[in-house]
């Protein structure tokens, strides 16, 4: 029964409350009163605040704001987040992990659905704290500082919109809890659209956190890359390669680093390497073929 | 040609991978046809196909973009912050957004502040709307 599901769930994390004997409330976090349909907004300049960015709703409004939808997609949350040099991160769908930022110190930023699954309002709303003698959250939301829930109302509305929950982080600080996959999946989103200096800061912290973790390392050598600095794109794919020789995309970006550096010869043996490295059939194999084409022709100029 | 976000970014890994089986299975078709001719793809056939297959990549991000923007104005957007807005978002994202941006949950509507009968009324709406909810299951 479907039904019978969610209540499951809902128990489950009841029961992760149950447990819990320490009240906790981040009441330094700042408030926005929400204006008509921008709780988008009011939260999001709340966690961006948090984090140390100046912004306002107002000016959040034209980076998350649907007229037509009356409202603000989650998607264009993280992207307004990223684009003011921050990391959104999404948190395991826990309360125990919602828990766990709040007593780190970091509010948490969920959406709810605050009706019913085939009538869905949806809102956005900041988790400041837990009060386990009430069995309370206290939330930023809409016009209220200080909004305090019953567990089991919040829970459900959170489970209505699959537990989304984020956190967002500086670059260059990573914090002791991530799950390393999770965080590297959110600094890729994070490389492709902000500035390149936040983006080094950020790959230099992860790879100084996990320095075996080739995805960090590759993530590094790319930032450099982006930024024009192909010695220490270099520098840092070789560092991924002496954990890991065969992984066939540095060898392929290492290879076009060094054909760039001018050192075609080199270039040529570390493509050749990258080749032998992967399945004929598979989707690497196509590219790094392509990079093989573009180093060995004869007069090609490196790009600049 | 320098790979960029790696491995993690599955879902351009697997569209790649479906657009060159797709492809792969156009070119496999041609020898078949001319039955005594050599069955291998030439080099510069695998070329062709490495560029195709870039470009179709190419394609595929631009188009998602363009298709984003356009919704997002469509529903309101000022023009220039739409097309700040698909600039921001990853490849992944918008492939999201151009098949789903009326249905994926839009947060805006807050707690709403009632007074008199307008509250008695709503509560039974709301009531009628748990209702409907309970025995659904």
């Amino acid at each position: 029964m479907l039904l019978a599901g969610c209540a499951g769930n809902v128990r489950v994390m009841m029961a992760d409350l149950e447990v819990q004997t320490d009240a906790v409330e981040l009441t330094d976090t700042p408030f926005y009163p929400q204006i008509t349909d921008q709780c988008g907004p009011s939260a999001l300049a709340t966690m961006l605040n948090v984090a140390g960015v100046d912004v306002s709703p107002a000016s959040l409004k034209a980076s998350i704001y649907i007229p037509g939808r009356q409202g603000s997609l989650q998607l264009e949350m993280l992207a307004a987040t990223r684009s003011r040099q921050r990391i959104p991160y999404t948190l395991d769908p826990e309360i125990s992990a919602v828990l766990s930022e709040l007593r780190s110190g970091r509010p948490v930023l969920v959406l709810q659905n605050l009706r019913t699954k085939s009538a869905p309002l949806w809102h956005y709303a900041v988790v400041v704290g837990y009060l386990p003698g009430e069995q309370r959250f206290v939330l930023r939301s809409g016009d209220q500082k200080r909004y305090r829930v019953k567990a089991a109302k919040f829970l459900r509305s959170w489970q209505r919109a699959d537990y989304w929950a984020v956190v967002v982080l500086e670059p260059g600080k990573v914090p002791d809890n991530v799950n390393p996959e999770t965080y590297l999946r959110a600094l890729a989103g994070f490389e492709s659209t902000s500035d390149a200096a936040a983006v080094i800061v950020a790959y230099v912290a992860a790879v100084a956190k996990w320095p075996q973790n080739t995805l960090a390392g590759l993530g590094l050598g790319n930032a450099y890359y982006a930024n024009g600095q192909l010695d220490l794109a270099q520098q840092a794919y070789a560092a991924v390669l002496r954990v890991d020789p065969q992984d066939a995309i540095v060898l392929n970006n290492l290879a076009q680093v060094l054909y760039e550096r001018g050192s075609s010869s080199e270039a040529t043996d570390v493509i050749a390497m990258a080749l032998s490295a992967v399945d004929v059939n598979g989707p690497e194999y196509r590219i790094i073929l392509q990079t093989q084409q573009e180093i060995s022709q004869p007069g090609n100029k490196p790009a600049q | 040609m320098h790979i960029n976000g790696g491995g993690l970014e599955m879902n351009r890994v697997f569209t790649r991978q479906f657009v060159v089986v797709a492809m792969t299975l156009c070119l496999v078709a041609l020898p078949l046809m001319q039955a005594a001719t050599a069955a291998i793809i030439s080099t510069d056939t695998a070329i062709q196909l490495t560029e195709r297959v870039a470009q179709v990549e190419r394609i595929n991000a631009v188009l998602a973009r363009d298709s984003v923007q356009d919704a997002l104005i469509r529903l309101g957007v000022d023009p220039i912050n739409a097309t700040a807005r698909v600039g921001a978002l990853t490849d992944t994202e918008l492939q999201t957004l151009e098949q789903q941006l009326d249905k994926l949950p839009a947060g805006g509507t807050g707690v709403i502040e009632v007074i008199g009968i307008v509250a008695i009324v709503l509560i039974i709406l709301e009531l009628l709307h748990v209702t409907d909810f309970f025995s659904e299951f």
